[in-house]
């Protein structure tokens, strides 16, 4: 199979299960879910083949619509990234939604969206053109939208998708102004078009394009400042909520930045506000997550957080940088939300203050929890630690101090948070009644792989950097060795030691801070607790737009409208009422009437 | 092949003997006097509709001479055929819908060989020659009418409206006879064809004073505002059979017989734009009217003032504005309203025929009981209003479109008036037809209602598939109505 037919089929076939579900559902409903299992496998076996047979040289394209929409495949190690994590984290949700969805209603439209939304990533991830991207952009958003909301009798997941979808659609609204822009100025959608003719382009109008990607990226990944619906998408089934949307289409985002990254270069500012942007994500997010107590949210926070370095990355120019750190990112959030999952699923809670000591419950998760929390901190050796001190050495090099500053903070809190939830998860006082499940064996299986990952990740990055130049993509040549080498003689390296240093201090400290915290309440602790005010922003900004719009249609259609109405209502009754007066319905008003009618036609005609 | 003066001829012996058949039939079978005499007044109907049919292809050519049994001067021409025969079909329905509905009455015998006489009228002034025959069959017309409105001579109102209506008649009547007096003066002969050269030449200042009193005399005959006082009495007080011939035909022959006239001697004009006038007054006082109306019959009354205003305007658009659409348009609409005003008639006269009572309220939810009563209603009041795919859209669109076509202030404004005033309609259409839909019933439809006969049932049909066939596809009739005005030679 070539690499084109198996990027063809890798979104064909979950669309296929997404058509054929509701029709399955009509006679078997029972096979639902085996079905759409079988579809994700199908999926992410065909995705092996799209690893080996990239050829180097130009990415390919294909015809889909001859002659009405030319539209391609587009395979470069860039595109394989969003488009391998949609197959195989969707296929992971698919199982583990057999048991975890197990007795719940509407499984035939759950497995449906589920797999529509593969296919929608893929697509994205695969197009070739503005226009095909935004078309999966969008099923992505509806999918997002009705997954959040699935539970929709409960008003609050019924409000988060609502909320997600219109706050996603502020962005898709700059995505589809950028791709109009461009479209309008080259008259083709397709990238590679787009990026030569781009540089013709006034600065005003291209940096409003750029503006427009920016917002895009911002609203799918969850950055500042459109952020603000991942944590309610928490709502949706964990399922959703931990592996569809802080896992997966989060990335839709960091992928589109890398992929326009030349048209931003050309907008000096642009980069600047990319790294603001990812900054303060960053910061945001590790602020958020160190304050969480919901052990999910605390994982979505974390999510945003370092998805801000990855935006962070591509604001400095350093696309590879960012999706090296995705690819860590990948495989130690993974761990992270499997062993959450772990221990949810053992205590029945989200809330970490009524976990503790799980360790002698659950060894095996414990150690890979922590493991999971180290890579996370940046731990030397550990994935995320390269990928992440990668980032932080690109930003030094490039000089943003400000974002490094914020950066930096939020290393010495994701150290904090990643601490504090290790210790006060497994650890910690036990704080529950009931008696934790046993973990099962095969659910610890893809734990220990993935904190083995954790430690042997870094390893390709030769592969990866070579694959990337072998496409054309901008990636330095790197093996591992000069990985280290590179990673250990930085300033980036102190730097992020100092950060974890920082941290581990916080966390010693933690129970003065919580002391102090719950004694003094400083107004910001408490506007954190409240998502920073953003939420009460954003519903104030939203409600004086209702109000506005209730102004105008009540002035429109109570005054003016209904006015016009009730004026010619009343005024044709009144005429009406004063014309009938002329019938008297006696005869001599009557032949008075033709008499001065004869008088005035003759008068007329006379005069 | 019959020569055009034998059909002719045939055509109005139909309506003569069916009338004294009608009525000898009537007279000697007391015990069945209704169902004699209305069966022999529709077959004579439809005996003179098959003659009136086959006399259609000699018309393409232009008019004709005709000497009617040897001595009543006639021009045949399409622009009377098409009057005298949508005034037949009329009868035809009317005379079987009455055979039911007369039921409750006595004096049949004398009901159906007046509705006879009174068709026999409007053909004969359809066809009349001359300005003498014209007011012939125009006073008969007016005779045969005054009985038909006060049939119900027991009872005061019927007698009352038959009084007003007799007066303001004969007061126009007088005018018309004035001037037709003052014509003859002028220029020793009657006969139209010749008037028509006669004027061009001749003293045309002097035409003011006949045409003043032709315009008030036939104008009080076809209830131009502020002449139209007799006419909310007199429609609705008549049996509803009789209402339908009234605003279906007779009202629309007075204004047949003006638009005769000026077409013939109403070249040099001396007022321009009177008619157009005339109509945008007519329409909309009888709109206002119409609103507040508590009784169905008579808020159809005054809704025919307003329609006679929308006929009244397509002439006078192509009279004094000069766009060709304009007269066709209005001479479609006497078609159109003739259907559509005689099923609304016919409609409320049913629901009266069941009920009892002709006050709009007491109505309420009787849709549920006499669902084709109702619904045939709703075709009639929507087509009235000019809601499409009915009839009185197409006839209707003709008269604005000629307004548009004249490119005119005037004929803009008219035209916009015209509109408006269809919208004002409906604010009365409308409720009648919510009324009949309530979900409430009032305590007579309650009691009383249920569908009505079989036969009056048929005649409903028959004028509802008209409507819906003449909005759907308009095209030979309204092709006809154009031919009519392009044959127009010095009025024939």
């Amino acid at each position: 199979m070539t690499a084109q037919l198996a990027g063809l089929l890798l979104f064909l076939i979950p669309f296929a299960g997404a058509l054929l579900i509701p029709l399955v559902n009509f006679f078997a409903p029972r096979a639902v879910p085996w079905l759409a299992v079988l579809f994700g496998l199908a999926s992410s076996v065909i995705a092996f083949f799209l690893l080996g047979g990239t050829p180097a040289g130009a990415p390919i394209t294909l015809d889909i619509l001859p002659g009405f929409f030319r539209s391609g495949l587009l395979l470069d190690p860039l595109s394989l990234v969003p488009a391998l994590i949609a197959t195989w984290i969707g296929f992971l949700v698919l199982i583990y939604s057999l048991g975890y969805m197990k007795g719940e209603e509407n499984l035939a439209r759950y497995y449906a969206l589920v797999l529509l939304f593969i296919g929608g990533m893929v697509g994205m991830a695969l197009a070739d053109n503005f226009l095909a991207l935004f078309f999966f952009w969008e099923v992505m958003g509806v999918c997002s939208y009705q997954l959040i909301a699935f539970f929709y009798k409960d008003p609050k997941a019924a409000a988060a998708g609502a909320k997600a979808f219109l706050t996603t659609k502020i962005g898709d609204i700059g995505l589809l102004a950028a791709i109009i822009i461009l479209a309008v100025n080259s008259g083709s959608f397709s990238f590679s078009v787009n990026f030569g003719a781009a540089a013709g382009l006034a600065l005003p109008v291209l940096g409003l394009a750029a503006f427009g990607f920016i917002l895009g990226a911002a609203g799918k990944s969850a950055q500042f400042p459109l952020h603000v619906w991942l944590p309610d998408a928490m709502e949706a089934p964990t399922t959703i909520s931990a592996l569809i949307h802080a896992a997966t289409m989060v990335n839709a985002g960091v992928y589109l930045l890398a992929r326009v990254s030349p048209l931003l270069a050309l907008v000096p500012w642009s980069l600047t506000l990319v790294q603001w942007i990812g900054a303060i994500t960053a910061l945001l997010g590790a602020l958020l997550a160190a304050f969480s107590n919901d052990l999910k949210r605390i994982l979505a926070y974390s999510t945003v957080s370092q998805l801000g370095y990855m935006v962070l990355a591509v604001g400095m120019g350093a696309a590879f940088a960012s999706q090296f750190h995705l690819f860590s990112h990948a495989i130690f959030k993974g761990l992270l939300f499997l062993c959450a999952g772990a221990v949810i699923h053992a205590i029945g809670t989200r809330d970490i203050r009524q976990m503790g000591g799980l360790y002698k419950h659950m060894p095996a998760v414990a150690i890979t929890f922590l493991i999971g929390a180290m890579a996370l901190l940046g731990l030397p050796f550990l994935n995320g630690f390269f990928s992440k001190d990668f980032i932080l050495e690109e930003i030094i090099l490039g000089g943003a101090w400000g974002p490094l500053a914020l950066a930096l903070i939020a290393g010495a809190l994701t150290a904090f948070y990643a601490l504090r939830t290790t210790f006060v998860v497994f650890w910690g006082k036990p704080n529950y009644q009931t008696h934790p499940h046993k973990t099962p064996a095969n659910m610890v299986v893809p734990l220990l792989a993935l904190a083995l990952a954790c430690f042997l990740s870094w390893l390709l990055v030769g592969p990866l950097s070579e694959a990337w130049i072998a496409s054309g993509l901008p990636a330095p040549a790197l093996s591992a060795l000069e990985l280290i080498r590179v990673t250990f003689s930085s300033l980036a390296f102190l730097f992020s030691l100092a950060a974890i240093v920082v941290g581990f201090f916080l966390f010693l400290q933690r129970a003065r801070l919580a002391r102090y915290f719950h004694e003094q309440e400083p107004g910001w602790i408490r506007a954190t607790s409240r998502g920073l005010g953003f939420d009460d922003l954003y519903t104030w900004l939203a409600d004086r737009i209702r109000d506005f719009g209730v102004w105008v249609r009540m002035f429109w259609e109570e005054r003016v409208m209904e006015g016009i109405n009730r004026f010619a209502a009343w005024g044709s009754l009144g005429l009406s009422r004063l014309s009938c007066r002329l019938q008297t319905g006696d005869v001599h008003w009557n032949l008075l009437y033709v008499t001065l009618t004869l008088i005035v036609v003759l008068g007329v005609a006379l005069w | 092949m019959m020569t055009q003066s034998a059909l002719l001829e045939s055509a109005v012996a139909f309506l003569i003997f069916g009338t004294l058949a009608s009525y000898l039939g009537g007279a000697f079978f007391k015990q069945r006097e209704r169902l004699i005499s209305g069966w022999i007044a529709t077959l004579a109907t439809t005996g003179s509709l098959v003659y009136f049919a086959l006399l259609f292809p000699s018309l393409q050519a232009g008019s004709a001479q005709v000497a009617l049994f040897g001595f009543i001067p006639w021009r045949v021409d399409l622009l009377g055929w098409i009057v005298a025969t949508v005034g037949v079909v009329l009868a035809l329905v009317v005379n079987l819908y009455s055979i039911r509905y007369m039921e409750e009455d006595t004096g049949n015998s004398k009901f159906f060989p007046l509705i006879l006489l009174m068709v026999l009228a409007v053909v004969g002034l359809a066809f009349a020659a001359d300005l003498f025959h014209l007011y012939l069959f125009f006073e008969l017309l007016a005779i045969s009418s005054f009985p038909l409105v006060a049939f119900r001579k027991d009872e005061p109102k019927p007698v009352e409206a038959g009084l007003k209506f007799l007066v303001a008649s004969a007061t126009g009547s007088a005018m018309v006879l004035l001037g037709i007096a003052l014509v003859y003066q002028g220029f020793g002969t009657l006969d139209l064809v010749q008037l028509s050269t006669l004027v061009v030449g001749g003293p045309s200042l002097f035409l003011w004073l006949p045409l003043g009193l032709f315009t008030v005399g036939f104008g009080i005959k076809a209830a131009l505002f502020p002449l139209h006082t007799w006419l909310p009495d007199a429609h609705p007080e008549a049996p509803s059979g009789i209402s339908a011939m009234l605003s279906g035909i007779v009202i629309e022959a007075g204004l047949f017989a003006l638009l005769r006239v000026y077409f013939t001697i109403g070249g040099p004009l001396p007022w321009p734009d009177l008619l157009i006038w005339f109509a945008l007054l007519t329409m909309t006082a009888g709109n206002l009217m119409a609103l507040t109306q508590k009784q169905m019959k008579r808020m159809l009354a005054y809704s025919s003032i307003a329609q006679m205003g929308y006929i009244l305007l397509g002439i006078g658009i192509t009279a004094s504005l000069g766009a060709p659409a304009g007269a066709p348009g209005g001479l479609f609409h006497i078609v159109t309203h003739a259907f559509m005003k005689g099923l609304a008639f016919l409609c409320a006269g049913a629901l009266i025929f069941r009920l009892g009572s002709g006050q709009t309220a007491d109505m309420r939810g009787a849709a549920w009981k006499m669902p084709l009563t109702a619904a045939a209603f709703t075709v009639a009041v929507l087509s009235l209003a000019g809601v499409p795919p009915f009839a009185g859209f197409m006839s209707k669109l003709l008269i604005y479109q000629a307004g548009i076509q004249s490119a005119t202030t005037l004929g803009w404004v008219a035209s916009l008036i015209a509109i408006a005033n269809s919208v004002l309609s409906l604010g009365y259409y409308l409720p009648a037809v919510g009324v009949l839909y309530s979900k409430e019933r009032s305590p007579l439809v309650a009691a009383k209602a249920k569908e009505v006969p079989f036969l009056m049932a048929a005649a409903l049909v028959i004028l509802v598939v008209l409507i819906v066939y003449l909005g759907i596809s308009p095209d030979p009739v309204r092709q006809w109505a154009f031919q009519a005005f392009a044959l127009l030679k010095g009025g024939f």
